[in-house]
């Protein structure tokens, strides 16, 4: 009967120890630092520029090197994000009809810096974080606000942040002969008035995102956004032909509302097949309305190795200020030529490679991984892009 | 408009979907690099592209910064 108890007493012993574990425990991981080196190049081609109107040349590549450093200490994170995009755009040129360069190049330097810190061991997290973006013809500046919260077992994660980004349209600032910001640049025949009654846009992001292991093989993520944007969100140098021959800058409302949704599903099905799904729906009162399916499918080849095949279907219905090359009505009042806000459909399909030694390099430093990713896109208008994606990602732990 | 009245009823259904509790031991799958929601920068570049030639925004698409996106 003894040896009973003693059974009996150690089981409930054990539990209680086992129990008595903090369940709020967290391990503070060792100081890291992690560099990305990226580096993207895009190419499209198409014949529906807006700068002409709605016909002409898209022919546009953009090289765009870019180096993200985030460093984790403790509870806190700061990272840091540094890129230039160099632009050499054919219909751009066509801004001053007496450029007699074959294509004009421009430049866009941005930087942003971010920090969050973990407030409470229950997994509350608070970011902030600030930002710009400089070309010739544009100057922006963001900042963000946002909570996370993951919960005791990191099965859930709620996300909000909140994105505000002022945007000035003028231009000059990359000029060696101004500097500094001088006036909008309409095309080169129309520079006879103000076309506006503002330069500067306003955008206000509130973004909540929601991600759950729905069992061991299956996480669900679902995103929402609502956006509200004010100002000038015409593109001062965009012709618009109307069909009593007239010639006038884009012109478009002065605000605009979005609202997007997206469901991603990843699945990890058998031992090396991972199926990443998303749906998104969109809709804005431009009164356009858009969806947009995608299936990445990552393939072990082995443990550190995979290829990640995927493809993407869009499409979108048109807003009611559109029309092509000299179909607009010149009683109108908002009108646009551009085709991003046309009827399409695009196919997107692309194909990755990702090895993940996570080797050891030097004393403290790891090589993480090296990703390649091509992309091809066709726009039912016609326009074609492909997109070469390059990124390197070593990580530096600072010894215990 | 019934392909938007079919998404948001997907959405819904799949929200009002029980969830299963996952053991610590049991997060090898779901732990996978893989596996993760997030975006890496050479997709954040390409959702950039999208959002510039087309005429939607994602939730939750990386945007690194403002930007003209206009030519």
């Amino acid at each position: 009967m003894r040896k009973v108890y003693l059974i009996f007493g150690s089981l409930l012993f054990w539990q209680w120890m086992a129990r008595a574990q903090s369940p709020d425990s967290v391990v503070i991981p060792v100081p890291r630092t992690t560099i990305d080196l990226v580096y993207n190049n895009y190419f499209q081609d198409g014949n529906h520029s807006a700068v002409t109107g709605g016909i002409g040349t898209e022919k546009l590549t953009v090289y765009s090197p870019a180096f993200n450093v985030r460093h984790t200490a403790g509870r806190s994170d700061l990272s840091v994000n540094l890129g230039v995009d160099i632009i050499t755009s054919a219909s751009t040129d066509r801004i001053d009809f007496l450029r007699s360069s074959a294509s004009w190049r421009d430049q866009r330097g941005h930087a942003d810096i971010g920090y969050s810190h973990r407030i409470t061991e229950r997994g509350l997290s608070a970011n902030a974080g600030a930002g710009f973006s400089l070309e010739s013809d544009y100057l922006s500046f963001n900042g963000k606000l946002g909570v996370q919260h993951d919960d005791k077992e990191k099965a859930q994660q709620w996300t909000a942040q909140f994105i505000m980004y002022f945007d000035d349209l003028r231009w000059g600032r990359l000029s060696k002969r101004f500097q500094r910001p001088v006036k909008l640049i309409y095309p080169s025949e129309l520079r006879y008035q103000e076309w506006y009654s503002d330069y500067l846009r306003r955008s206000f992001n509130l973004r909540l995102g929601w991600n759950r292991a729905l069992d061991r093989r299956t996480v669900l993520g679902v995103n929402s956004e609502i956006t509200y944007q004010y100002g000038l969100l015409a593109t001062p140098f965009h012709r618009v032909y109307f069909t009593d021959g007239g010639l006038r800058p884009e012109n478009l409302p002065y605000q605009r509302w979005k609202g997007s949704l997206a469901v991603k599903l990843n699945r990890f099905v058998g031992g090396m097949v991972i199926l990443r799904n998303s749906i998104t729906g969109y809709m804005d009162d431009f009164g356009i309305m858009a969806i947009a399916l995608e299936n990445e499918t990552a393939i072990k080849l082995r443990h550190d190795l995979s290829l990640t095949p995927g493809a993407r279907w869009y499409a979108q219905t048109a807003s009611p200020y559109f029309a092509p090359y000299a179909q607009h009505d010149a009683a109108q009042e908002f009108y646009t030529s551009d085709y991003d806000l046309s009827a399409i459909q695009t196919i997107t399909a692309s194909l990755g490679l990702r090895y993940a030694p996570y080797r050891q390099v030097g004393r403290r430093s790891h090589f993480n991984s090296i990703l390649i990713r091509y992309a091809y896109m066709y726009r039912t208008d016609g326009l074609q892009a492909h997109t070469i994606g390059f990124v390197m990602q070593m990580d530096v732990e600072k010894n215990r | 408009m019934g392909w938007l009245k079919g998404f948001f009823f997907v959405t819904i259904s799949v929200l009002a979907m029980g969830c299963a509790s996952v053991k610590p031991y049991e997060r090898q799958f779901i732990n996978d690099p893989e596996m993760k929601m997030g975006t890496d920068p050479s997709r954040g570049f390409q959702q950039y592209v999208q959002s510039i030639r087309e005429g939607a925004t994602p939730a939750g698409s990386a945007k690194a910064s403002g930007g003209c996106g206009c030519n």
